[in-house]
């Protein structure tokens, strides 16, 4: 450790002022919502308010189309990411215990193909899936909807799960079946509860991106069924918009996934969440 | 649901196995019923996760290639009626004037712009520049890197849209600092639409190039300096070698991630003004829901699933040659 690089004011200097570059898109959006009338300018929007933030949350956003409103629209992305967390979570780690546990030929090639599925584009796939929903007449239902994206996020999931699996000690589970634990309970008692770490960090990657994604939603539901991420599309070049409303809206549609980061990687460490979702 | 446990056979063997008894025939068609019977509750495992993604994915994929070689449209007498038009759709797409090799082009553009410089050569930069800073410019300056790349790609597109808008923020601003006024989004779609990529998703790159630099041995820095090498020749002699699977895995992985991107595009410029914005996913989606030519729109996917596949194929090579996949444990 004696040589650590050496502290230096230049790049601390530097990186200041990539870090204040960085931030002029939220300075914006902030001075926008708690402006009384923002604008696409930082000036000359009124005075202090919170009344934007105040009207999402009483049946605001009369100027939304389709008649929904903003409430009901983060209620839809929140059925969407946390159907998808929770399908996806429990369904990776009990096809993950095997894929760790039981080494074959087989398993081998099953986790290059998961591994394949992870980098296919899946917009590639949004057309005929369309097709697919619309034959099997299940389009614009926001359970079938959890269930594509699930589909879409398990291959990753899996693969992440099996390799936190891989790292608790056989020996532990096999004392546990000396004890007459069966391998259920096994999995249950002592696996799982070693890998909560890991499972949070997968819980949070898949509910970060069921909830910010766009196009699959843009492409499988519709009006009321829209989450947050179709409704903030609308607003792309209307003219008359309130900025001040959408800034707010578009803040608090943010939050949650920077939240749920923050908290985590607070908590397991961001080294050990980076390795979890890019190495295994 | 199946049981799932089978306590005889682990439990059981582990015993056994101590005995000279469990190597006799005797107890070979125990032993198979056991190893049978591990493979169901592997299976039965497996099975949630195997039914979904086949329906969800493999059908889709399997559906992606079959769509292609028809003329289904959204609406009208083909919507439902449709026939098998072979290779029609793929011959028409690489015949000149398609727009296919312009969206190609594009594609390559905005992956160069935006992710091999914005992202990859950036966020080693930046990686490179931030274990030379105090402990707070490292704390507060990542931290908004990172919450960037965290905001939805909508947010982020909206934000970009409004600040390269007429009137935005930005445009007055470049103004400001004598760049001729104009609207950013019109007269430079893909360099705003990269500008808007690389602010958002360096902070991948660069949280992969951080931890692979604070892996790198302090003493093989050392020895370099003893041996009289400056900091350019100790980058390039001794770091960046030994990144060379990081810079690889980072390559392959924002490769794929910007060929699936159609968020930010798409929201910011619709793939214009006219087409010259148009990367391979937005005209994917406009043959498909805009000119209504599902299958045409189809064959046009293929192309990007193919191109994804490659990338795919790397990947996995990569992570095998690491050990990443390694079964035995």
């Amino acid at each position: 450790m004696s040589s650590q690089p050496v502290v230096g004011k230049l790049p601390s200097a530097a990186m200041s002022v990539i870090g204040v570059i960085f931030l002029v898109p939220f300075v914006w959006l902030v001075v926008a919502a708690f402006q009384q009338h923002g604008s696409l300018e930082l000036a000359g929007g009124g005075g202090f308010t919170l009344s934007h933030f105040i009207n999402l949350f009483h049946g605001g956003g009369s100027f939304l189309e389709g008649g929904g409103s903003f409430l009901a629209s983060f209620g839809n992305s929140l059925y969407l990411a946390v159907g998808t967390t929770v399908l996806t979570t429990v369904i990776c780690v009990l096809a993950a215990y095997p894929l760790s546990r039981f080494g074959s030929r087989t398993q081998e090639y099953f986790v290059y193909v998961l591994v394949f599925l992870t980098g296919l584009p899946i917009i590639a796939i949004m057309i005929p899936t369309y097709d697919y929903f619309v034959t099997l007449d299940i389009i614009n239902s926001k359970f079938w909807t959890v269930c594509f994206m699930t589909a879409t996020a398990l291959p990753f999931a899996t693969w992440i799960a099996r390799s936190f699996i891989d790292a608790v000690p056989r020996e532990l589970e096999e004392a546990a079946w000396m004890d007459g634990m069966t391998r259920a309970g096994s999995l249950a008692h002592v696996v799982v509860p070693m890998i909560v770490p890991g499972i949070c960090v997968v819980a949070v990657f898949t509910f970060v991106n069921a909830w910010s994604d766009f196009f699959v939603p843009y492409i499988l539901l519709q009006g009321s069924n829209n989450p947050a991420s179709v409704t903030m599309y609308s607003f792309f070049g209307q003219y008359n918009i309130d900025y001040s409303a959408v800034a707010a809206f578009a803040i608090v549609y943010s939050l949650p996934p920077v939240v749920l980061y923050l908290v985590v990687t607070r908590w397991v460490g961001q080294g050990f969440a980076l390795r979890g979702a890019l190495k295994g | 649901m199946t049981r799932l446990s089978d306590p005889g056979e682990h439990g059981g063997s582990v015993v056994a196995n101590g005995n000279a008894a469990a190597l006799t025939g005797a107890l070979r068609p125990a032993r198979l019923r056991a190893r049978t019977r591990r493979r169901l509750t592997g299976l039965t495992m497996v099975a949630p996760m195997l039914v979904i993604v086949l329906a969800f994915l493999g059908w889709p994929l399997i559906w992606t290639l079959v769509l292609s070689l028809t003329n289904m449209t959204v609406t009208g007498p083909t919507a439902t009626h449709y026939q098998f038009i072979g290779l029609a759709n793929y011959r028409e797409l690489f015949a000149s004037g398609s727009g296919l090799v312009q969206s190609i082009l594009l594609s390559l553009y905005y992956l160069g712009a935006s992710a091999y410089i914005g992202q990859a050569l950036f966020g080693f930069v930046l990686a490179y520049l931030m274990l030379r800073c105090t402990t707070t410019v490292r704390k507060v300056v990542g931290s908004i890197i990172i919450v960037c790349w965290l905001v939805p790609e909508i947010i982020a597109a909206w934000m970009w849209f409004a600040m390269l808008s007429n009137g935005g923020t930005l445009q007055q601003g470049l103004h400001a600092v004598g760049i001729p006024y104009q609207t950013w989004l019109v007269s430079h779609p893909m360099i705003s639409v990269s500008v808007a990529n690389s602010w958002r998703g360096v902070a991948f790159s660069f949280l992969l190039f951080s931890a692979a630099l604070s892996d790198v041995p302090a003493e093989l820095i050392d020895a370099a300096q003893v041996d009289g090498a400056n900091a350019w020749q100790r980058l390039r002699s001794v770091i960046i070698p030994l990144l060379a699977t990081t810079i690889l895995v980072d390559f392959v992985l924002i490769t794929l991630g910007t060929l699936n991107d159609f968020t930010l595009i798409f929201a910011m410029t619709g793939g214009g003004p006219g087409t010259s914005s148009n990367v391979l996913s937005v005209f994917m989606y406009q043959q498909a829901f805009v000119t209504f030519r599902l299958a045409y729109g189809t064959a046009s996917a293929v192309v990007l699933l193919a191109i994804g596949a490659v990338f795919s194929f790397i990947y996995i090579r990569t992570l095998r040659r690491q050990g990443a996949l390694n079964f035995a444990r």
